[in-house]
């Protein structure tokens, strides 16, 4: 008695409620009229016959992805967890079979993929259950976990993604044939559906940050105040031993200010404003730096100085 | 034997068949009958297929499905039918569809809002929300309709009619 009331309350907790999508299949719509007239002074009532016909199944699955943005992960993790939301959206219960695709424009290929049932927390936890279909009532939902693990990344790009779906497939049939009166038919909206997760890898990755240094007494910008910019750049993540190429940085000079004619500095070294043989110019409104190949974990600095207009 | 066992049946079935001719034939039947458009493929002269919308049995009815009630009374006296009132609840299941409740001949249609207690025109039918405040009721708020026809001519008949949605 004990386990029987646990599986109710994990049904109860598991599925949940949507709001109505209509009327339930096997619901008999009745209708009779009534009347009243008056005959030779007498008032008199008839009713009609009463009309009656059945509401049919409407079968209707969606799928959702439900992280708000690519999931990060790190080569050789376990157990690493896409968050699905499938739904009945039909008007009668409806078994759904559940598989998982991978989609063959990834960078990767994911292992030992499975997909979990959600207890009704939310979170993926041992309390959730190793699923290859779920039963849904009408208007409910249930949330899915896909699970995989990530391989070994050998590979030298910074970023690799992983495209992985889930498709709900309903277990229903339409109903072939002619309609049958007074029967519940199986009408299909939407036999399946299909959305797609993603997992990411970002081992390594350009970073870059800006801060300025307001040279007053007061802290206040006035007429003729310097401010120097500082752009420091560098590889994030795993950076030990990696390399991005071609980096080139621009900016544009703040409205209200004026660039400071010389100031450029890369790593402290002066660097000229001109296009010239050096790797950085500035045209009066737009600074740019040609930082060309960073690699490992030493951070760079590109700076320039400005006045208040 | 066998003769005499013929013409006993024949009897019987004599008997039977003006038992029922002599039953009363009541002055008024009032019949209902609900309709769902479909669109049929149909072949032109020409040969070319067109869409051609028609209104049939309800039976292939989902949530979303408009169905249309036709109620049918018929006089079926010598003498004309005076004052006419004509109620049909709306299923709960269903919601009215503005300005489909419609009558062959001049009928004054009105609505309820209290499952046809009272009838009154759109303009002074009002509903009490959660909060207990009044508002307008709509028209997929109304649970019944109500024709009221001056007169059903002797021999004649009175179609009325509304549309609903499947909830």
């Amino acid at each position: 008695m004990r386990e029987a009331f646990g599986i109710i309350v994990l049904l109860l907790n598991t599925i949940g409620m949507l709001y109505a999508r209509g009327t339930h299949s096997g619901t008999a719509i009745v209708n009779q009229t009534h009347i009243t007239y008056a005959s030779a002074g007498i008032t008199r009532n008839f009713s009609s016959n009463i009309d009656t016909f059945v509401v049919d199944k409407v079968v209707d699955i969606q799928i959702d992805w439900e992280d708000a943005a690519a999931v990060t992960v790190s080569a050789g993790d376990s157990d690493r967890v896409l968050t699905f939301v499938v739904s009945n959206l039909g008007n009668s219960d409806d078994n759904i079979t559940l598989g998982h695709e991978h989609n063959a424009t990834s960078d990767f290929v994911p292992t030992h993929v499975r997909i979990f049932l959600d207890d009704g927390d939310g979170v993926f936890d041992s309390n959730d259950t190793l699923v290859s279909h779920v039963s849904l009532p009408a208007d409910t939902n249930a949330t899915l976990f896909l699970l995989g693990d990530i391989p070994d990344n050998n590979t030298t790009a910074p970023t690799h993604r992983s495209l992985e779906a889930i498709r709900a497939t309903t277990e229903s049939n339409a109903t072939a044939g002619a309609d049958r009166p007074g029967q519940i038919d199986t009408v299909i909206r939407h036999a399946n559906d299909i959305d797609t997760g993603i997992w990411e890898i970002r081992d390594y990755w350009l970073v870059a940050k800006k801060h300025a240094i307001v040279y007053s007494e007061d802290n206040a910008t006035h007429t003729g105040t310097r401010i120097t910019y500082t752009i420091t750049y560098a590889i994030g993540g795993n950076a030990v031993g990696k390399t991005i190429q071609n980096v080139i940085l621009t900016d544009t000079i703040p409205p209200g200010t004026r660039y400071v004619t010389g100031s450029l500095r890369q790593d402290g070294t002066p660097r000229t404003d001109a296009v010239d043989g050096d790797n950085a110019d500035c045209n009066g409104t737009q600074i740019r730096l040609n930082a060309g190949t960073i690699t490992g974990t030493t951070q760079h600095t590109f700076a320039f100085d400005v006045r208040v207009r | 034997m066998k003769q005499t066992l013929s013409a006993l049946i024949a009897t019987a079935l004599l008997s039977i068949t003006a038992a029922y001719a002599e039953a009363p034939k009541s002055p008024v039947t009032v019949t209902t009958a609900s309709y769902q458009l479909v669109i049929k493929k149909v072949k032109t002269k020409k040969g070319k297929i067109k869409k051609v919308k028609e209104w049939v049995k309800a039976t292939k009815v989902v949530p979303g499905t408009v169905v249309r009630y036709v109620d049918t009374v018929t006089n079926n006296a010598e003498a004309p039918l005076s004052s006419v009132a004509i109620k049909n609840p709306i299923n709960e299941h269903l919601a009215y569809v503005a300005h489909s409740a419609k009558a062959e001949t001049n009928a004054t249609i009105t609505y309820s809002v209290d499952g046809g207690k009272t009838f009154d025109v759109p303009a002074k039918l009002y509903v009490t929300d959660k909060k207990g405040k009044k508002h307008r009721a709509q028209p997929k708020q109304y649970n019944a309709i109500q024709w009221v026809i001056a007169e059903v001519p002797a021999k004649g008949k009175v179609k009325v009619e509304f549309k609903a949605k499947l909830k």
